[in-house]
């Protein structure tokens, strides 16, 4: 499995039951809560004196951050043309302790055809996707917006770069403010920018050097792959303003420069922002891969090791001075050679 | 095998064999007590302690014998070229140390200045082939620098196939 | 009265235990200067591309008792001859070179390798030293070795 998978399989399931009830226990009522990685929770539950309603709702540590970059009309926008089997909960009616809720009315779905259920299913899975999707979009938007104010013009000028330096960065502190995502569009260019935070040394040079790879894959076999650039503690030019504790020496920051060709409208965006928005996790999840494949190996190693010590032991030896690994007894069975 | 690794191997074959030829003895100052002498404060019967020996294949890569009437202390500096080498290098001693209760002769911590440490003591060779001991410092000091190539060799490959198959789906 | 539990019974009983200064073998001390000279004959002897009369020199006249300062002066001095030897020699010549030295030499052959192993210019060089100390084990066996440990006579 190289790829995280970007939509939510609990979710998934859970709705597939529901909207597709195989006998009479799927008619059941339903209360379960998933907890996805980030922080993030989801509530499932079916309403009090309904049992077709299904309320479903999330939590997201960086909520606030979202709700500035217009996170609930895109949701609205998502979700809209389900309107009927999905209606979306104003903010006052919001489950207690989640950021957002929907209902769903397995009653209205029943006469919807088989390819709408899924895709109703498969929507609902991606809310987290979705929900931290609205920064981007509205970047890529204010992308469009200055590529086309630009188009004309010369855009070496100084008072053009000077204007373009002054464009806001959209800051998502996904993980707390330690691990964030930055991102600054420009007329010709989206630069997204992670920090991320390495807890022990181990993570840190493993970290190094994936993302030199990073780094090189670019120039080596995926030229036309965004450009990624690395540095160590210190942040970026473009983001100095908007971090704060800089010079920790156990932060990164990762900037990948998105451009035009990987920002066309249509199927080409919305992959590119489900692709990106996953950097973080991706990365972490294969340092923690890495180390788990350097434990096993070791373990290995180790048991190599001993055999080769307890060749030492002369009870362990025969006499042409080859280990024996058991003994049996005349019937057969093993029993274990005594430890000094 | 490279050019410089089978002198430095034979060295240390032939020091390791002079130096374990080990005898059972008792403490001199204290009572009822028999203890590698390798390990005690010895300044009232410096005797018993030996010349201790290095052996140098160069400046990241070197072993000390100190030897004693009742036990060896063996240890190894591992090849370290670059931050990753250290990293695992550290990791790889620190496994080992913490599995030392099964490795008879390994010493939890090592010496200062070395990476991993031994303790061959007179019961060890009574119970066990000199020979066969002195093989498996050996092997292991082969083992070990070829484990953590390998290891490295892994992880920048690894890293390279991660970076592509992320990179590629952008476009 | 005193506190019984602190006397230290070891100095009351003084012929019991070795001391370290007891260790140090009974031989005439050794100046500076008479390390310097032999560097310096050695040097002529290098020079003059007599390299198994410097060697012999080198090695047979070990300051066995002398402060750090004059031991580390000769260490390098065997040091020098040996990567002088090296140098205009092929490795497989390094043989002869032991095999003329006579036993004695060849013991402090064998202590002067491990104790250049031991400094930073020796690791450096770790090659060059070990490839004098396969030759000098093939010869002289594992002797040499058992009698680096033992002796107290060190260089």
């Amino acid at each position: 499995m190289l790829q995280i998978e970007q939509n939510n399989l609990l979710i998934k399931k859970t709705f597939t039951e529901k909207v597709f009830p195989k006998d009479e226990s799927s008619s059941k009522s339903l209360d379960r809560i998933v907890t996805d990685f980030d922080f993030t929770t989801y509530h499932l539950s079916t309403l009090n004196d309904n049992k077709d309603l299904i309320l479903f709702s999330i939590y997201l540590k960086f909520w606030n951050d979202l709700v500035k970059y217009g996170v609930e009309s895109y949701l609205t926008e998502k979700y809209e043309k389900f309107d009927g089997p999905v209606t979306i909960l104003p903010k006052s009616d919001v489950e207690m302790n989640y950021n957002y809720s929907l209902v769903v009315d397995l009653s209205q779905l029943q006469g919807a055809d088989e390819e709408t259920k899924q895709n109703l299913i498969e929507e609902l899975s991606f809310l987290k996707r979705h929900c931290m999707a609205a920064p981007f979009e509205k970047a890529f938007a204010r992308y469009d917006e200055l590529a086309q104010t630009y188009a004309n013009s010369n855009t070496y000028s100084e008072e053009i770069q000077a204007e373009l330096q002054k464009e806001d960065i959209l800051t998502i502190n996904y993980r707390g403010s330690d691990e964030s995502i930055y991102i600054k569009p420009s007329f010709d260019r989206v630069t997204v920018i992670f920090s991320t935070l390495f807890k022990d040394e181990t993570d840190k040079i493993f970290g190094k050097v994936f993302l030199q790879e990073f780094v090189d894959a670019r120039k080596r076999s995926v030229q036309t792959a965004p450009q990624v650039l690395y540095s160590h503690s210190e942040p970026p030019l473009d983001i100095q303003k908007a971090v704060r504790n800089t010079g920790d020496d156990n932060k990164g920051y990762v900037t990948f420069v998105l451009f035009p060709r990987h920002l066309v409208k249509g199927d080409r965006r919305d992959n590119c922002i489900s692709h990106i928005q996953f950097f973080r996790n991706y990365f972490h999840y294969h340092i923690k891969c890495s180390k788990a494949y350097m434990h096993s190996r070791m373990r290995f190693r180790v048991k190599e090791f001993l055999k080769i010590l307890n060749r030492a032991k002369p009870e362990n030896v025969d006499e042409e001075g080859k280990s024996i690994e058991t003994k049996k007894t005349a019937s057969g069975r093993r029993f274990d050679i005594g430890r000094v | 095998m490279s050019q410089s690794l089978k002198p430095y191997l034979t060295a240390v074959r032939s020091s390791l064999t002079a130096a374990i030829c080990l005898e059972d003895f008792s403490s001199q100052v204290i009572e009822r007590h028999n203890r590698p002498e390798i390990e005690v404060d010895n300044s009232h019967n410096p005797e018993l302690i030996l010349n201790p020996m290095v052996i140098a294949r160069n400046e990241n890569e070197k072993i000390l014998i100190e030897p004693s009437i009742n036990s060896v202390r063996i240890s190894i500096k591992i090849k370290q070229a670059d931050e990753i080498e250290q990293i695992l290098v550290h990791k790889f001693t620190r496994f080992l140390t913490s599995r030392a209760e099964n490795f008879f002769i390994l010493r939890r911590v090592p010496i200062k200045g070395y990476d991993i440490s031994f303790l061959v003591t007179n019961i060890h060779t009574e119970q066990m082939l000199k020979d066969k001991l002195v093989d498996f410092i050996i092997e292991f000091m082969e083992d070990v620098d070829k484990e953590i190539s390998e290891m490295k060799l892994f992880l920048n490959a690894r890293a390279r196939v991660i970076a592509e198959a992320y990179l590629t789906p952008f476009d | 009265m005193e506190d019984w539990r602190r006397i230290d019974i070891d100095a009351l009983e003084p012929e019991k235990h070795l001391s370290k200064e007891e260790l140090i073998p009974d031989l005439p001390p050794v100046s500076y200067e008479e390390v310097q000279a032999v560097s310096k004959q050695c040097r002529t002897a290098l020079s003059s591309g007599q390299f198994l009369q410097a060697l012999a020199l080198a090695l047979e006249s070990p300051p066995y008792v002398a402060d750090e300062r004059t031991k580390n002066l000769h260490a390098e001095t065997v040091f020098e001859v040996l990567c002088s030897i090296k140098n205009n020699h092929s490795s497989s010549d390094l043989g002869d070179f032991v095999k003329q030295l006579d036993r004695r030499q060849q013991d402090t052959l064998i202590k002067y390798l491990y104790k250049n192993m031991g400094t930073p210019y020796g690791a450096k060089q770790g090659g060059l030293l070990l490839t004098w100390f396969e030759k000098a084990v093939e010869i002289g066996g594992l002797g040499p070795i058992v009698r680096y440990m033992t002796d107290r006579r060190t260089v």
